[in-house]
């Protein structure tokens, strides 16, 4: 920086290079720092404590959502009407921002509150920011998750024609609700204070994500829950007593958070409903429900006003000597401070926990409905969690100050360092991390009341570093003695976020009665088991040899999670519609059992999930129908982006259509990039400018082995000629993309292969690379290490003579296609292909399947519509995915050339880059190869050289 | 002339009539006999006979797997001897390589090492033997998770980590990428995983030989183990060893697997790890030539049984013995 803004050369330069280059240690301390300029909650309220700040008290704002006194252009604002209530703020984008002012009477603390209704169309998660007088609050105020409901279609279970329950639909509750602006980690047990100053104050709502209407933000002073001892002298004295026992089934809940927590099947004895060989709902949550923020909510009634003791029956065996915490709300309200966070500890089985303990707690009911609300808190890890966090990235920069002066990879280990030279401190920091972390555990200890040695991870990582402080010189010995152990804490300190539990179901008494016991015994379990045993001989899992004539029979070529969601949505969907029966069923990956069905005369109509090689070898070969003729192709065709339908063009037909397309963006590392100072690439040349920063610290580039495809389609070079007969890259230009591709190996030392990116990658040796978008999910869920530290783009391209850049990229894809039978089958199957592709079907395929079966179940979609409405990307990833998805573009499929093509140029790259023969000749080698072998099959197909015909 | 001509052909047609009766009665009388082969021969017709001789009858069609087999006569072995290329250059040399090296010296190295385990303590025998036919079970996990992360091409796979670390090579192999290392990896891995079955058999061979013959070879003036080994263990355990040998041999004819496995890819890069059944797979399953495929099998089952024959030859039980 200080360079760039230097014009005056010579000796001040040097000077200025001197000196910089002294302070480049503290200017990256600095990089660290910057990220952390906005303090967090704790530390604010902490000084609002020291300066004694004091909580405001009897004061109550409300503010109607549509006297704003600014708003900036890029907010999309009108004021309308929304489900019965009028002149409320429609916020129909998720830009700009929106200023509100108010007088507060005196200085101090409020809660803010707002009253919104969820205007969003899709699923995704609605976000805002706060400002306070021009400036963000605390470090959470940027991100304001605001809250959905979702209800379920049915309880009881409707069941399948063998007995097993069928997962019923989440639907979305829309209504207005009021929240209190709360931290969206769930970190904090009260909602959040905001200090005003006395007189004219400014509150200033961003756009994040996801649209909302808002009717009112309410301002007031902050509300004191009490304590146990409280609530119960205030209860009223003179109850009645009576004898009352209720057990509510934890899946029969009323309204939950997200769809997300799962309903949940356990075979277990003891567990009510009892599941005996058939799949029954008969627990609900486990690790599905383990997020902040995510709640359930059931509705019990009580006969007569009273005092009520309640009790859970859940199994907590997830995260092992934690507890899970819940807060624990009753009508909309946490009664007494006690349930503001209630520890279900770990346990090997089923366990019973009644609120209170021993001397269970009193509540309060009146006669009829109540409501009770479980959601999940994260308040009692949140300063465990934050010293672990901060000793992480302590250490991390400890590692990186290290890894300046002994260098990245390949270190000399023979050679003795002695690091406390250039680090002084360094002994100092590790010996305070150690204790900070060996503190910890014992804090979690006091915490959960398990054994400090339950926490062997972090006494271990304590143990190490103190080590490491008593030696520091051994720290260069092995390469990553610092970065495992903060990987290890890291790892540990995620697990303390997730907080699952399953319920099985949740008891009421009054004080006259007791709690059964939970215990099976021995007998039961013997019975159950023996019983379970005898039906699983029974139990009838598929749908096979309900074969009806009238019937569409799909086969999918995805697991059965897959197979089971497309047959209760062509049921619920299709069926009633058409009247046309559909069984959906399992097949595996790849051509073999279609070729031998297809011999036998019993092929499906439909088979989807094939990949496009195995769709083009069967329409080659006649096996399927040209999909062109039928009436509705057009528009089904014009919906997915156009490089998805080339692999299944064969003699000016089109045999299929695509389900989904895995193609390739680039990933990086966005710390490690700004660490660097690198811009992100945006083309190849960009690339190859960055590769030897990247190899000065010993890191790599990442792209994908064998895809030759992208250099070809960037530098616009045809593969085949326009009627598929004759090999067409064969041109100067030609040689020179595949010359350039065999280069970033030879010239620019990419490496070969590199096996594991995702690996590469966490540990940051591979700050970049260009893979499939599948990896995103990967990467999102399962590196929590680098969370927010990595992101998306585009993947990078070639500039062409106009200066744009081409960023075309191949993948692969899979789809559906349809057998030739007779002509009333197919007109059926046509139906189903229609309705199963059509845009509405498709999102709401989607989304549902990451419902049901998790955020991994994600669903590629060719079609650009779809990714838009799908729920689980955010709109940044989404933008990149949609403009992506536009530069897909596969190589077509010719006779011969399918799978030649592929082969040759990998065989020529090999040959080029690792046994180093020429590119040219190995080139023109597999030009030979690929031609006689499209001749040949030319030959075969009977389209040689007969004109007018194109093989495309 | 003519007449007893006619009568000659009369006389030959009543003769052949008798013979097809006194057949069928004789089948008739010994229908309990045939009612006791009945389950084997009706299996191995359905399930030997019948492939067979469909493989023999594809081998002369040209069949695509969906659309209805034509027949080409001699067309797919003339193309076979004449034009495939990759076979003759790559598929023919890597099997016969491959083969060697699995077949003959995996096949000492297993008898080497039965007869070593032998010598050992009877308590480390069984858990020696356990440890030896324990990849043998494991066989193709085991190639993915240990294989493929030891031979991994980046600067993490074990052995290029082991070898920059020693300072033996600076830049990262691309093991099982390489034409020249491919073929040398697959022929250890498999020698690895093979070592089970064959060793399993000649270890049992090895306890089966009658400890008198020990003696009386004591008495008689052998002075070592080796020639125990050689005049009394070897001879005596010929039935072993055939079975060890021809499984071994055919085994190293129907590998496949392997190269596709370690490298990720099918064809294997260049064709350095192409063996006789990747080229088999790759014209029935990534061409559609099944009936060029099926020839190809026919020629590996001619060339399998000859192997057998010339094993027997060497080391089957003869006449006289």
């Amino acid at each position: 920086m200080l360079l760039t803004k230097n014009s005056v050369k010579g000796f001040y330069t040097f000077l200025i290079f001197l000196f910089s280059f002294l302070l480049l240690p503290f200017f990256n301390t600095d990089a660290y720092a910057d990220n952390v300029t906005v303090q967090d909650y704790a530390k604010i309220l902490k000084g609002w404590q020291d300066s004694n700040i004091q909580d405001v008290s009897n004061f109550n704002l409300e503010i109607p959502a549509a006297d704003f006194i600014a708003k900036s252009s890029s907010a999309n604002i009108n004021i309308g009407s929304v489900d019965g209530k009028s002149n409320v703020l429609n916020w129909n984008n998720s830009d700009g921002n929106i200023t509100y002012s108010f007088n507060a009477p005196t200085e101090g603390l409020y809660n803010i509150s707002l009253q919104y209704y969820i205007t969003d169309r899709i699923q995704e998660p609605v976000e805002r920011g706060l400002l306070i007088n021009g400036k963000q609050p605390f470090l959470e105020a940027n991100n304001f998750l605001f809250e959905r409901m979702y209800k379920k279609s049915q309880y009881p279970f409707q069941k399948d024609s063998d007995g097993n329950e069928i997962r019923p639909k989440l639907n979305e509750i829309k209504n207005w609700s009021r929240m209190n602006l709360t931290d969206r980690n769930s970190r904090y047990k009260d909602p959040f204070k905001f200090y005003f100053k006395k007189g004219e104050n400014k509150i200033e709502l961003t756009g994040m994500n996801g649209e909302i209407a808002i009717s009112k933000i309410i301002i007031k002073s902050p509300v004191e829950i009490v304590n146990y001892e409280t609530y119960k002298n205030n209860l009223p004295k003179n109850t009645k007593n009576f004898k009352f026992y209720h057990k509510l089934e934890a899946e029969d809940s009323s309204s939950q958070s997200g769809s997300n927590i799962q309903l949940i099947n356990t075979a277990q004895p003891g567990v009510t409903p009892e599941d005996i060989g058939k799949k029954i709902f008969n627990t609900i949550g486990g690790t599905s429900w383990s997020n902040p923020h995510d709640w359930i909510e059931w509705k019990f009634k009580v006969p007569r006003d009273g005092i009520y003791n309640i009790a859970f029956k859940y199994k907590q065996n997830f995260n092992s000597d934690l507890s899970s915490y819940r807060k624990i709300e009753i009508d909309g309200k946490v009664p007494f401070k006690e349930l503001l966070s209630v520890s279900f500890p770990y346990g090997g089985t089923w366990q019973s926990k009644v609120l209170g303990g021993d001397t269970p707690f009193d509540f309060y009911l009146t006669k009829g409905e109540h409501t009770i609300r479980l959601s999940v808190t994260n308040a009692p890890y949140r300063s465990i969690q934050k010293e672990l966090t901060n000793t992480v990235s302590s250490l991390r920069e400890l590692d990186y100050r290290i890894h300046n002066i002994i260098g990245v990879n390949n270190v000399d280990t023979y050679r003795m360092w002695d690091l406390k030279q250039y680090i002084p401190d360094i002994d100092d920091v590790l010996k305070k991390d150690a204790r900070i972390v060996q503190e910890q555990a014992a804090n979690l200890s006091k915490l959960t009341g398990f054994k400090e040695n339950s926490f062997g991870e972090l006494l271990t990582a304590a143990k190490d570093l103190q080590k490491l402080s008593l030696n520091v010189n051994n720290i260069p010995k092995k390469e990553d003695s610092l970065s495992s152990i903060y990987t290890n804490i890291t790892d540990w300190n995620n697990n303390l976020s997730t907080q699952p539990l399953l319920l099985d179901y949740v008891e009421f008494k009054t004080k006259e009665n007791t709690f059964p016991n939970i215990d099976v015994s021995l007998l039961d379990k013997v019975s159950f088991y023996i019983k379970g045993f005898f039906a699983s001989f029974t139990s009838n899992d598929s749908n096979t040899g309900k074969m009806n004539s009238n019937t569409v029979q799909v086969w999918v070529q995805r697991n059965q999670d897959y197979v089971n969601l497309m047959q209760t949505y062509a049921n619920e969907y299709f069926t009633p519609k058409t009247g046309i029966k559909v069984n959906v069923n399992y097949c595996p990956p790849g051509a073999n059992l279609l070729v031998l069905a297809n011999a036998a005369g019993k092929q499906p109509d439909i088979a989807t999930g094939v990949d496009s090689y195995t769709t083009y070898s069967f329409a080659e070969r006649g096996a399927l129908v040209n999909l062109k003729k039928y009436s509705g192709y057009s528009e089904l065709q014009k919906k997915v982006v156009p490089g998805s339908l080339v692999p299944y063009r064969y003699l000016g037909g089109d045999y299929g259509l695509p389900e989904e397309v895995i193609y390739n963006v680039l990933y990086y590392r966005n710390d490690l990039l700004k660490r660097y100072n690198l811009a992100v690439p945006q083309t190849w040349n960009d690339i190859i400018k960055v590769i030897p920063t990247l190899e000065e610290h010993n890191n790599d580039f990442f792209y994908p082995y064998g895809d030759f495809q992208t250099f070809f389609a960037q530098n616009n070079v045809d593969v085949y000629s326009k009627d598929g007969l004759k090999l067409a890259f064969n041109t100067p230009q030609g040689y020179k993309s595949f010359q350039f591709w065999t280069d970033l190996y030879i010239k620019y030392g990419m490496p070969e292969q590199m096996v594991n990116f995702y690996q590469h990658f966490r540990q940051g040796d591979a700050p970049m690379g260009i893979t499939t978008i599948d990896q995103y999910i990967m990467l999102e869920l399962s590196a929590p290490d680098i969370s927010g530290l990595w992101n998306i783009a585009l993947a990078p391209g070639t500039k062409d003579q106009n200066g744009m850049i081409q960023r075309w990229e191949a993948g692969t894809q899979n789809g559906a296609m349809m057998f030739k039978t007779n002509t009333a089958r197919q007109d059926r199957a046509w139906q189903f292909m229609k309705w199963w592709l059509s845009t509405k079907t498709q999102v709401n395929f989607a989304n549902d399947l990451q419902n049901y079966d998790g955020p991994e179940f994600m669903w590629y979609s060719a079609n650009p519509s779809v990714v838009e409405q799908q729920n689980s990307w955010s709109s940044d990833v989404k933008k990149v995915l949609m403009n992506q998805l536009q530069w897909y573009k596969p190589i077509p499929y010719v006779p011969g050339g399918s799978y030649m093509t592929p082969r040759e140029l990998w065989n020529a790259w090999t040959a080029t880059v690792i046994d180093k023969k020429n590119f040219r000749q190995q080139m023109e080698m597999a030009v030979r190869n690929i031609q006689s072998e499209m001749d040949v099959k030319q030959q075969e197909f009977g389209i040689k050289e007969s004109k007018g015909n194109s093989a495309k | 002339m003519k007449m007893s001509m006619k009568e000659d052909r009369i006389l030959k047609s009543k003769i052949r009539r008798e013979k097809v009766k006194n057949t069928w009665l004789e089948m008739k009388r010994n229908k309990t006999s045939y009612l006791f082969i009945a389950p084997f021969m009706i299996c191995f017709i359905i399930f030997i006979v019948v492939p067979v001789f469909t493989a023999a009858l594809l081998s002369f069609t040209s069949f695509n797997s969906i659309q209805p087999p034509k027949f080409v006569g001699l067309l797919n072995f003339k193309i076979m001897f004449s034009q495939d290329s990759v076979l003759m250059k790559y598929v023919i040399p890597n099997t016969f390589k491959f083969a060697i090296f699995v077949g003959p010296i995996g096949y000492a190295m297993q008898f080497l090492l039965a007869w070593l385990i032998n010598q050992l303590p009877k308590k480390f025998k069984k858990l020696y033997v356990m440890a030896i036919y324990t990849p043998s079970i494991a066989g193709g996990v085991m190639i993915s998770t240990v294989w493929v992360v030891l031979f991994s091409s980046d600067r993490l796979g074990y052995l290029n980590n082991l070898l920059i670390n020693l300072g033996i090579i600076s830049h990262p192999i691309a093991w099982t990428q390489s034409p020249d290392y491919l073929l040398g990896i697959m022929i250890f891995v498999t020698i690895w995983g093979s070592m089970g079955v064959g060793f399993l058999s000649l270890f049992a061979g090895l306890q089966n030989v009658d400890a008198t013959l020990y003696e009386a070879g004591k008495i008689d003036g052998i002075k070592n183990n080796l020639q125990e080994l050689w005049y009394i263990t070897l001879p005596s355990m010929k039935p072993q060893m055939l079975f060890a040998a021809v499984m071994s041999i055919v085994g190293s004819l129907n590998a496949g697997q392997i190269g596709v496995q370690l490298s990720g890819q099918n064809p294997t890069p260049n064709y350095a790890g192409q063996l006789i059944q990747n080229h088999i797979e790759d014209y029935g399953f990534i061409r559609y030539e099944l009936g060029y495929a099926t020839a190809l099998t026919f020629m590996l089952l001619i060339a399998a049984y000859a192997v057998t024959k010339i094993t027997w030859f060497f080391l089957g039980t003869k006449e006289d013995e």
